[in-house]
């Protein structure tokens, strides 16, 4: 649904050609979500619920074999395929450009899971459980998620929030780096941008309007809010300047 | 040709409700078997509620599992008893006499089945009535989201299930006040109270054959309906490429006819083996529905044959490895084939035949053959589609039903079983006063030296 | 007889001997009058018209490309949704032991002949149609092995709608072969020559009748499917397959449906005709009008179901190819066009038809069955037309939609050629083949009667095994 008078609408540049696979992403976004642990089992039952995590493609044949990695999140898309299939409008899109996941709303139907071709939405299918040790690093801004439920990335919509209420109250409007979801501030290599794609200064707007950028699964018309920069490869440009 | 008996109304009446009024033991011994399964089933949805979703084998990216496979078995099911019915009815066929009601019975208990699994297969099942039309939530001030075929399915399904109870509620009135002059005590005030005061003068019998008609024919959209919108639960969603096809919503519906038509076969066998009912369910009754059989079949292949080209027409990678997944992959290879040879190859030039159309332990079988045939198309379709859903292939995944959800697809066909069968012991399943009908409708008419069968019409 | 019971109901059967009916349908059929022979010459200058027209287009824009021929495409499925679909209503009734069907069945089938028109046309078509190389094509082109299958599509269309035709004659002659014998016996000259010839050495043995039934059961059922197939390949290859990225499966099958709707009222107008200008009243008469108007508004709705189920899966997907499609096929240069199918072929036959006292005339039907056949020239129009325009038919996705073509005067003349080229061909066989089917009819006399049921007289129908 179109939503009137967008102020901000959040982004994300991910720069393929920084990324080394490093998971600090995972971890930090981990600790910050109140994302229960993922062990084993989970895993192997394809069960684990990472808000974002690094895929891994294999690129040539042996020996010439390159991992490519592609850090996937929610794609907050415009015209989001999740959102209308909810019977209970648990997911909608606010007027930040975010894609927001109502927990207490949601059923259970997984049909917005299906219909997201990132798979980027996780279903809790059983009560998260922390270790005693661990009760009190949970973050006291996030939601515990029960079980029956979905969630994914929600671009650390507590950290926005903080943000917009602290530069209130100093009477300043929200500049570019003011808000830094836990990926973006963990990532050793600053592949990871966050901005407005609103305002023309920010980083994140170059970015992606910077020659090497493209969205995943583009054709399918969603309009993702993250952008992905193509990896610079050193051996490509060599053969190009030999032929 | 062969000579049909004449029945009296008496013989009609003692010979169809027997089950009824003088139910054999084994009927209870039956029911009590059935009830195992049932009770197991609704054991394991109680074990589902009290540990999570996560007793089930679904994962990412196959959130849809066995249960909604089944989901959509059952409601293709339970398109057959009104298809049979009221088509038959407004065309006048004769031969929908003794099949007309075990259909609709099929159908209400297929249906309600069926309405059962979204709950078994919900994150949150007692939050179900927010997706459901007057699901406002007082709470929030919310209103179900009229966009999702969530919302749309509920509606469907629930129209359905209320006009074919209603149906079947409203034809059966005249067989009750038979069964209300042949019964005594509480089952006599009962049947009474259910017969609405029928006495069977003109009034009542001109109003019960509009009535019919009518909702015969208002039936009819609601019924291509449900199955279309089960079909845009899958067809709409662009991120599974498998399903984003056009030519899903009649193509299921054929296929639940398909289906359908089959499981309505295979009750009217096991009530003829059950009640000895030969000379009600006839041979050519049989005979009748197997034609009926082939064309829905050959119609079903041609809707199937385009939907499976479609695949590899736009050769794009992610529908490849969709068809490469279904036609080599073990267990869906085994799956592909199992399905091609019981709904298709192996039934239809079976039915070619008149011997085994008239053969009722040969039609049993063909039609239990084509409904395997039938849950496995479902199963290919579902599950297989959300194993390869777009070309990101780090998210391919894969599929093991879980114990529970086995459970729970046994159990849902205890459960439609327990309900025929207890219909069975209140009602008669085949209609008396249709039967009666047939009796004096049918005659015949000497053509040279030779009597064919014929019978009057009605316009 | 009992016509109309004390309580006005309606039941009209056949009173005739078996000679009297030989005798009035071999007198039509033998006979010719000069307001026939007008007709025919009208027709014919029509028809020639469109082979002007069809010159005229090939020295304006030759056979290079296939862009400037999208109206003809749209003749040729004009053709296929209405004479060639139209035996379907002789076969699917006899499947089902329907006595309805009897009198009409003969025209149902002598509309088959169209079909030599149809391989006419696919001719310069086929010339013009682009390869399937590099594009979507239904016929499994490069996909299993390097340029396999040879020769698709062209081949394969080709060979397809021949044996279309040619299964259609069969059917025809097969069906008419008692009947030659009748005529055999009846007429001279070379008349009688050539009856003796079809008809085989008929005499109506056990055996031979037996071989007759069998035969048309295996031709009819042929039929069926070299007809569904036909729709299945003609909306692909000359439809959506040029159109690149176009992913629409229901199409074949919508167009199969509107076929049988086309059929249906090709037929009505048709048994309309003979009926008024034969003097067959007794013979074709409501019944067979109720009977094929219930099942014209049934393919009405259904039409409209087909068209809506594909139409909510393009709408509620939204991608852009998705939108681009409903641009090019519907809602963009084609918006009127579209409209104007869907109350010909679905809102105005709903109308009409739901109303059983419309339902149960002779010209209600027919009047509904005008708006149907218009609805479905329309609708041909827009799909061909639309999908011959694109220009790039090789691209992965559909760059930009195009514009409208709208006709120019060799396009008009070429539709019509093809529209009176096929009345022509049925106007002319009408006077050769026995237009109504006398031993369907004879032995539908055998096996319906009027019988008083109490004190009711009722229509008593046998179904013999």
């Amino acid at each position: 649904m179109a939503v009137e008078h967008v102020e901000r609408k959040w982004g994300m540049a991910v720069d393929a050609d920084k990324c080394t696979g490093c998971q600090a992403c995972v971890v930090s976004c981990q600790a910050e979500n109140n994302i229960p642990l993922n062990e084993s089992d989970h895993f192997l039952q394809r069960r684990a619920i990472q808000w974002i995590r690094i895929e891994r493609y294999w690129e040539g044949e042996f020996p010439e074999v390159k991992a490519r990695f592609v850090p996937m999140l929610c794609q907050h898309c415009e015209n989001a395929p999740c959102e209308p299939v909810c019977p209970v409008f648990a997911t909608y899109h606010n007027n930040e450009g975010l894609n927001v996941q109502v927990y207490n709303r949601c059923i259970g139907t997984r049909f917005c899971a299906n219909n997201d071709p990132w798979n980027v939405r996780f279903f809790n299918f059983w009560e998260p459980v922390w270790p005693e040790t661990l009760r009190n690093q949970l973050n006291s801004d996030v939601t515990v998620r029960s079980r029956g439920i979905m969630e994914k990335c929600s671009f650390c919509v507590q950290r926005i929030r903080r943000t917009i209420r602290e530069v209130t109250r100093e009477g300043r409007e929200v500049v570019d780096g003011d808000v830094t979801p836990a990926c973006v501030q963990s990532c050793p290599t600053n592949a990871l941008v966050f901005g407005d794609l609103n305002d023309s200064d920010s980083e994140v707007d170059k970015l992606r309007k910077g020659g090497r950028q493209y969205r995943i699964l583009d054709h399918l018309g969603t309009e993702p809010s993250v952008y992905y920069l193509s990896k610079v490869d050193p051996h490509a440009v060599t053969e190009e300047a030999h032929a | 040709m062969q000579q049909r008996p004449t029945l009296t109304e008496i013989e009609i009446n003692r010979d169809l409700l027997r089950p009824t009024l003088d139910t054999p033991m084994w009927f209870y011994g039956l029911m009590a078997f059935l009830s195992i399964f049932a009770a197991a089933a609704i054991g394991a949805f109680a074990w589902a509620i009290n540990h999570g979703t996560g007793v089930y084998g679904l994962n990412r990216p196959v959130m849809w599992g066995f249960l909604l496979v089944n989901f959509v078995f059952w409601v293709g099911i339970s398109h057959a008893g009104v298809m049979l019915s009221a088509i038959l009815r407004l065309a006048n066929a004769e031969w929908r006499r003794p099949a007309t009601r075990a259909a609709e019975v099929l159908t209400v208990f297929a249906l309600g089945t069926a309405a059962m699994h979204p709950l078994f297969h919900l994150g949150r099942p007692w939050r179900l009535y927010w997706s459901m039309p007057p699901g406002y939530d007082f709470g929030r001030g919310i209103w179900p989201d009229i966009r999702s075929p969530f919302v749309w399915d509920p509606t469907a399904i629930s129209t359905y299930l209320t006009s074919t109870a209603l149906f079947v509620g409203l034809l059966l009135i005249p067989d009750l006040a038979v069964l209300r002059d042949h019964s005594s005590g509480m089952r006599q005030r009962m049947y009474s109270a259910m017969s609405l005061g029928w006495r069977g003068n003109t009034r009542q019998w001109k109003l019960q054959i509009i009535a019919g008609f009518l909702l015969s024919a208002l039936i009819l959209p609601v019924f291509v309906s449900v199955h279309s919108i089960v079909s845009w639960d899958f067809a709409v969603q662009i991120a599974v490429e498998g399903w984003n096809a056009t030519i899903f919503a009649p193509y299921f519906v054929i296929g639940a006819v398909h289906s359908g038509v089959a499981g309505v076969i295979s009750i009217l066998a096991l009530l003829r083996w059950m009640f000895k009912w030969e000379n009600y369910i006839r041979d050519d009754h049989f005979d009748a529905l197997a034609r009926l059989m082939i064309v829905v079949a050959v119609a079903w292949f041609y809707f199937f044959i385009i939907e499976f080209m479609m695949g590899f027409y736009p050769n794009e990678e992610p529908e490849l490895s969709l068809r490469n997944l279904q036609l080599t992959q073990w267990p869906f290879n085994a799956a592909f084939i199992v399905f091609a040879l019981t709904s298709f190859f192996i039934p239809v030039p079976l039915w070619l035949f008149r011997k085994v159309r008239r053969n009722v332990a040969l039609m049993f079988w063909t039609c239990v053959l084509v409904n395997i045939g039938m849950w496995l198309e479902r199963f290919l379709i579902i599950i297989p589609s959300l194993m390869r859903k777009q070309v990101l292939t780090f998210n391919w995944g894969s599929y093991n039903p879980s114990p529970i959800e086995l459970i729970l697809v046994g159990g849902s066909f205890a459960m439609v079983f327990l309900g025929v069968l207890t219909f069975v012991k209140f009602f008669p399943i085949i209609p008396l006063a249709d039967a009666k009908e047939g009796e004096i409708m049918a005659t015949e008419i000497r053509v040279g030296k030779v009597m064919v069968p014929a019978a009057y019409r009605e316009e | 007889m009992h016509n109309g019971g004390p309580h006005g109901h309606h039941v009209d059967l056949l009173v005739r001997t078996p000679e009297q009916v030989n005798e009035e349908v071999l007198s039509w059929t033998t006979r010719t009058s000069s307001k026939y022979w007008l007709l025919v010459l009208a027709l014919a200058g029509v028809t020639v018209l469109g082979v002007i027209g069809f010159i005229m287009k090939a020295s304006d824009d030759g056979f290079d490309s296939h862009m400037p021929w999208g109206y003809l495409a749209a003749g040729l499925a004009f053709i296929l949704t209405t004479s060639l679909s139209a035996p379907l209503i002789a076969l699917a009734p006899r499947f089902a032991k329907a006595h309805w069907t009897r009198p009409i069945s003969r025209i149902a089938e002598i509309w088959s002949v169209a079909g030599l028109l149809a391989l006419l046309i696919l001719i310069p078509l086929l010339v013009t149609l682009p390869s399937a190389e590099g594009r979507n094509t239904m016929w499994f082109y490069d996909k299993v092995a390097e340029d396999w299958p040879v020769g698709a599509p062209h081949l394969y269309i080709a060979l397809g709608l021949i044996f279309l035709v040619i299964n259609g004659f069969g059917l025809l002659w097969a069906s008419a072969i008692p009947d030659f014998a009748a005529a055999r016996e009846r007429t001279t000259g070379w008349r009688k020559v050539w009856y003796t010839r079809l008809s085989l050495g008929w005499v109506g043995t056990k055996r031979q009748w037996r071989g007759l039934r069998a035969g048309l059961g295996v031709l009819g059922a042929f039929y069926f499917m070299m007809l569904v197939f036909a729709h299945t390949y003609v909306s692909f290859d000359f439809g959506q397959s040029l159109v690149p990225g176009m992913r629409d499966s229901i199409m074949p099958t919508w167009q199969a449906l509107g076929g049988i709707q086309s059929a249906l009222a090709t037929v009505i107008v048709t048994a309309f005709v003979i009926r008024a200008a034969g003097g067959f009243k007794d013979y074709i008469n409501v019944n067979q009008f109720w009977s094929m108007a219930k099942l014209m508004l049934a393919s009405s709705l259904l039409w409209m179901y087909f068209w809506w189920s594909g139409f909510i899966v393009l709408w509620y997907g939204k991608t852009p190819l998705q939108q681009d499609l409903l641009q090019l096929m519907w809602f963009g240069p084609y918006k009127t066009i579209f409209i104007m199918t869907l109350l010909l072929s679905f809102a105005v036959p709903l109308l009409l038809l739901m109303w059983n006292g419309l339902r149960k005339s002779i010209w209600g039907p027919a009047l509904v069955s005008l708006f149907i056949l218009s609805g479905a020239f329309l609708d041909k129009i827009r799909i061909y037309v639309s999908s011959y325009s694109v220009e790039n038919v090789t691209a992965h996705v559909l760059e930009t939609v195009p514009e409208g073509v709208t006709p120019d005067s060799s396009d008009i003349m070429m539709l019509m050629g093809v529209v009176s080229g096929a009345i022509l061909l049925f106007t002319l066989a009408v006077k050769f083949i026995p237009v109504i089917s006398m031993w369907e009819v004879r032995e539908g006399m055998l096996l319906q009667e009027i019988r008083p049921l109490k004190r009711l007289p009722l229509k008593v129908l046998a179904k013999p095994e």
